[in-house]
């Protein structure tokens, strides 16, 4: 694991995993942007969007999906927090409690999605549905991508490999996953409340 | 950090609480949208400030950020006015509103990869150039 901060040398003057993360969020702002700006343009000039009502979408629920997702994004902070201050056990622990919370999320999501098929809210049955599970749908795959890379994380946490110096990885994989959380911020409302 | 990363998630946790409150309020629809932006779009700003630590970060990333959110915000941008000022059903026709935003749309996003692929070169180009200036630095100090 050689993500030491020597290698924070660059004509930037950000070290390259870094930037890359973030080129790579930069073009996932683009792939949600893209998606996002359909759906907002489709509701506002399309005469056959038809917006299930509140009781049908299951609010509460999602509103309980928030909190567990800005819960993970804190305990996430958290390990890097305690990483850079060496507390190793601190890393592990907040690692594992994210992952909990991440599967918590999926949990939710997987009553969440045969329950409004049920209601008739399914990917063909209009507009609201096909937007509705496309980008619940592409957002629980990065949660999934996430807890993999937190997966990967745990497994050389445990093996010892992070220590004050040397913990780049686990800053890369916060950034990813708080930008996970913050396109959760945005769908909640613009898909259950709005 | 601790406490600040404590009190952001007590601030995301009391939005979220709130917009959710106001969505059962029966307000008129622009300000439950108004609201529903304007409380989203603060806890997206907490998240990339203190959690994706944007706040400590220099020009490059800020600029990289804001470039995309700006491409992804015309896509919205160009064709929702035209939206507006046109009628729903007159979707289609030979130089209609709608059609104009989307060449529009189009144009900008052609000139894109010149543009990316612009930036790229004027990158590589600097920093050639610095390491020559450099080594010529390096060369004639020794």
């Amino acid at each position: 694991m050689s993500d030491s901060h020597a290698m924070a040398d660059t004509n930037t003057g950000i070290p390259s995993g870094k930037l890359g993360m973030w080129v790579f969020l930069a073009s996932e702002v683009m792939l949600f942007g893209g998606f996002i700006s359909s759906y907002v343009i489709l509701r506002t000039g399309s005469t056959n969007f038809v917006v299930p009502g509140k009781e049908m979408l299951g609010v509460p629920l999602a509103m309980v999906n928030t909190f567990v997702l800005i819960t993970s994004s804190v305990t996430m902070v958290l390990a890097l927090d305690a990483i850079e201050k060496g507390n190793v056990k601190g890393l592990i622990r907040n690692l594992i409690f994210t992952l909990i919370l991440a599967a918590c999320f999926l949990g939710i999501k997987s009553y969440e999605y045969p329950h409004k098929w049920h209601e008739g809210i399914t990917i063909s049955s209009g507009l609201f549905g096909s937007f509705y599970y496309t980008l619940t749908g592409l957002h629980m795959l990065h949660v999934v991508g996430g807890m993999a890379y937190m997966g990967y994380l745990l497994r050389n946490a445990l093996a010892g490999r992070y220590t004050v110096q040397s913990h780049a990885r686990v800053e890369y994989a916060g950034l990813y996953w708080h930008f996970v959380d913050l396109v959760w911020v945005i769908l909640f409302p613009i898909f259950y409340l709005l | 950090m601790r406490n600040v990363y404590l009190a952001v998630f007590a601030a995301l946790a009391v939005l979220t609480a709130v917009t959710v409150g106001a969505s059962y309020m029966h307000l008129a629809r622009p300000q439950a949208i108004a609201v529903g932006v304007c409380i989203a779009a603060v806890k997206v700003s907490l998240i990339v400030f203190f959690f994706m630590h944007m706040k400590f970060e220099g020009r490059i990333i800020r600029w990289l950020m804001v470039a995309a959110l700006f491409f992804a915000l015309i896509l919205l941008f160009f064709i929702l006015p035209d939206l507006g000022w046109s009628c729903a059903v007159c979707f289609g026709g030979e130089g209609s509103p709608m059609i104009q935003g989307f060449t529009w749309g189009i144009a900008v996003l052609l000139s894109l990869p010149a543009l990316l692929f612009g930036a790229f070169a004027f990158f590589i180009i600097r920093s050639i150039r610095r390491k020559n200036e450099l080594t010529r630095d390096h060369s004639t100090a020794i």
